[in-house]
């Protein structure tokens, strides 16, 4: 644990260790006892009032992290504490209360809303569950929280077939604060939506999050949307945080061959920019079955020397980035 | 005359829940070693758009008119049998979902030895060879050996990189690609708009590339047309229509996303509302009710297509509005 982070722990709402999750394979690879190597050794901090983006490309991890947060999933390593005390053996009974707190936004905005109920009775299910108020004063948090997201309080009695995905988005959101939490742990909140809906959502989000103080942990595969909403990024790459940075040192000046690789691969909008400049990187993930050893972005990587298949780079402090690479980029330029 | 002419395209379906006017008055042309990117979110007309260049949307439900001319031969009214020698030797396509759209149970150069051999007399062996050279040309690594993979024993990207093989496989004069990176990471996606663009310089051919994605089609398309509720809203060249883009629609999505470089914007700026529903549709400008600056005659009339530039049309009569020299005259 570098310095820093050891210093932000106090201030931290959610402050994960080491946190692995290995999964049997499935098929014949199973009675090789292959195990897929899901999350491998990760760690990082959100603080109050704080977005944390983790972005990464299928198959990183990064939804294991989401349901491994959240104690959807128990890891295999590894721990997990919210604001100092470590939840990571927490019985379901002993984490109820905590559920209050923690809550989360999923990507798919369709199959998360039970499509039989009325959107107020699923906006209010958290707070019938955790007993909070009477009927009448529950009733009036839902109306209050669904003006929050933008949608009319005289809807509650409609179901959700009869909104559209971005209202739907609303709804999941509308539900994830009406306890008032304290951290969100939002998994591709916006992938399903068209862009036009999506800026919707994301300005919602970053409206909530300002408005409220929350710890927001933001996890995309697209790099646009969370240089949008994050403080800090993380990159993850293989099971693995290659790099995490303030956003803006990230953008500017990515260490990681990585995180280079991922932000000139993004598509630009516009017609100043001269097309691709520099030629993508190649090749595609390896499986998280048999992931390489040494750095896992080595196979991939155009600067891989004989000691990236040898040592695997510990994530540390340079300068403003912390980073897992044996040659990191320059940052001078 | 170009390679593929659009002429004012109209499809629609009926339903259960009403007729569905899916496609209505689209027109464009796209001529050989160009690129054209049709671009719209969900349920805009894009994809019927491009299925019914290929004949894939007729059916008893449909109602198909205008034209489609490829080297002057109208397709919409083409029979079924000269529609399909067409497809695949000379018009070729490539999907969103490259698992779907390949066969499970067939090693991918039976598959594209396949594509070969029902439109031309080659010997197994020929075809063979053929299919090791296509995975060859398309990237794929130890192509001698790949040929005898199944579709699951690959990647995503390598999936895809089959799909293209089997579609250039009768060296087509178009390639129809409808959304063929959106199942993609962005690393690969970036393989894959490199490798189009490749092959596209190497072999001539015209390139369709239907996309939600205003990043991809800017970066690969020459001429663009923006699709809004079944109808083209704008449409030019790539710098007309990405770098000035006049449509409030094209505008609206062209600030809602965010980008990756420059300064990070405070708030994006969403479209309100949603895409309106397709068996009800807005009178007039489909896009009035969520538009800033609809006036009242918005609601009145289906706005035409204005010429306004040397290929940029707009229909927007509010800030396009119609003069004298920009009376709409087809190409």
């Amino acid at each position: 644990m570098s310095a820093a982070q050891e210093a932000s722990l106090g201030a931290s709402v959610l402050s994960v260790r080491d946190l692995v999750k290995h999964y049997p394979a499935r098929g014949t690879q199973r009675q090789q006892g292959s195990v897929v190597h899901a999350v491998d050794g990760v760690s990082f901090d959100i603080a109050a009032n704080e977005t944390l983006g983790l972005v990464g490309e299928t198959g990183c991890g990064k939804s294991t992290v989401a349901r491994l947060v959240t104690r959807l999933l128990d890891p295999t390593s590894g721990t997990i504490s919210y604001e100092g005390q470590d939840i990571t053996h927490w019985s379901r009974r002993r984490l109820r209360p905590l559920r209050r707190d923690v809550q989360i936004v999923f990507q798919d905005p369709y199959s998360s809303l039970n499509p039989r109920r009325r959107v107020g009775s699923i906006v209010g299910d958290p707070l019938r569950i955790h007993r909070l108020g009477r009927k009448s004063e529950r009733r009036a948090r839902v109306e209050e929280v669904l003006r929050l997201v933008g949608l009319d309080p005289a809807h509650a009695d409609r179901y959700p077939h009869q909104f559209s995905g971005g209202q739907r988005q609303r709804i999941g959101v509308a539900r994830a604060i009406v306890t008032n939490p304290r951290l969100i742990v939002a998994d591709e909140p916006v992938s399903a939506l068209d862009v036009s809906i999506q800026a919707q959502v994301l300005n919602l989000i970053a409206e909530l999050r300002r408005e409220f103080g929350l710890a927001l942990l933001f996890i995309s595969h697209d790099v646009s949307v969370v240089r949008h909403v994050s403080d800090r990024i993380a990159v993850m790459y293989l099971g693995k945080i290659v790099e995490v940075a303030a956003t803006d040192d990230l953008f500017s000046r990515p260490a990681h061959p990585y995180t280079a690789a991922l932000l000139a691969a993004v598509p630009l909008a516009r017609t100043s920019q001269a097309r691709r400049a520099s030629a993508p990187v190649i090749g595609e993930p390896p499986s998280p079955l048999s992931p390489p050893s040494g750095c896992r972005f080595r196979t991939r990587c155009p600067y891989a020397q004989q000691i990236c298949a040898d040592v695997e780079p510990p994530l540390e402090k340079r300068g403003s980035t912390t980073v897992a690479c044996h040659f990191p980029l320059s940052r001078a330029g | 005359m170009a390679l593929l002419e659009v002429r004012d395209l109209r499809v629609a379906f009926r339903t259960r829940e009403g007729t569905v006017r899916a496609v209505n008055d689209v027109s464009f042309s796209l001529d050989h070693g160009q690129t054209m990117g049709l671009v719209g979110e969900s349920g805009s007309g894009k994809t019927v758009t491009a299925l019914t260049i290929l004949g894939l949307t007729r059916s008893e439900q449909t109602e198909i008119a205008g034209e489609v001319l490829l080297d002057g031969v109208d397709l919409v009214n083409l029979p079924g049998s000269e529609l399909r020698d067409l497809r695949g030797r000379r018009v070729g396509m490539v999907f969103q979902d490259p698992l779907s759209s390949l066969h499970p149970m067939y090693r991918i150069g039976w598959q594209i030895a396949e594509a070969i051999q029902a439109h031309e007399r080659v010997s197994k062996n020929a075809a063979r060879a053929r299919a090791v050279e296509l995975v060859r040309s398309v990237g794929i690594p130890s192509p001698e050996a790949r040929v005898d993979a199944y579709p699951h024993e690959l990647s995503g990207g390598m999936r895809q990189r089959v799909m293209i093989a089997i579609a250039l496989a009768l060296g087509p004069d178009l390639l129809i690609a409808d959304e063929p990176t959106s199942a993609l990471d962005v690393t690969v996606q970036a393989q894959i708009l490199e490798l189009l663009a490749r092959l596209q310089s190497e072999t001539g051919m015209a390139l369709l590339v239907v996309s939600h994605d205003l990043g991809v089609i800017a970066e690969q398309a020459d001429e663009v047309v923006v699709m809004y509720a079944g109808r083209v809203v704008e449409q030019g060249t790539r710098d007309e229509v990405i770098g000035a883009a006049i449509h409030p629609y094209t505008r609206g999505l062209l600030e809602s996303i965010p980008h990756v470089d420059g300064p990070r914007m405070a708030q994006l700026t969403p479209i309100p509302g949603s895409p309106p529903n397709a068996v009800d549709l807005p009178p007039g400008c489909a896009f009035h009710p969520r538009c800033a600056h609809a006036r009242p005659s918005c609601s009145e009339r289906v706005p035409a297509l204005l010429r306004v530039g040397p290929e940029h049309r707009v229909a927007c009569p509010v800030l396009a509005p119609a003069g004298p020299s920009t009376a709409d005259t087809p190409r």
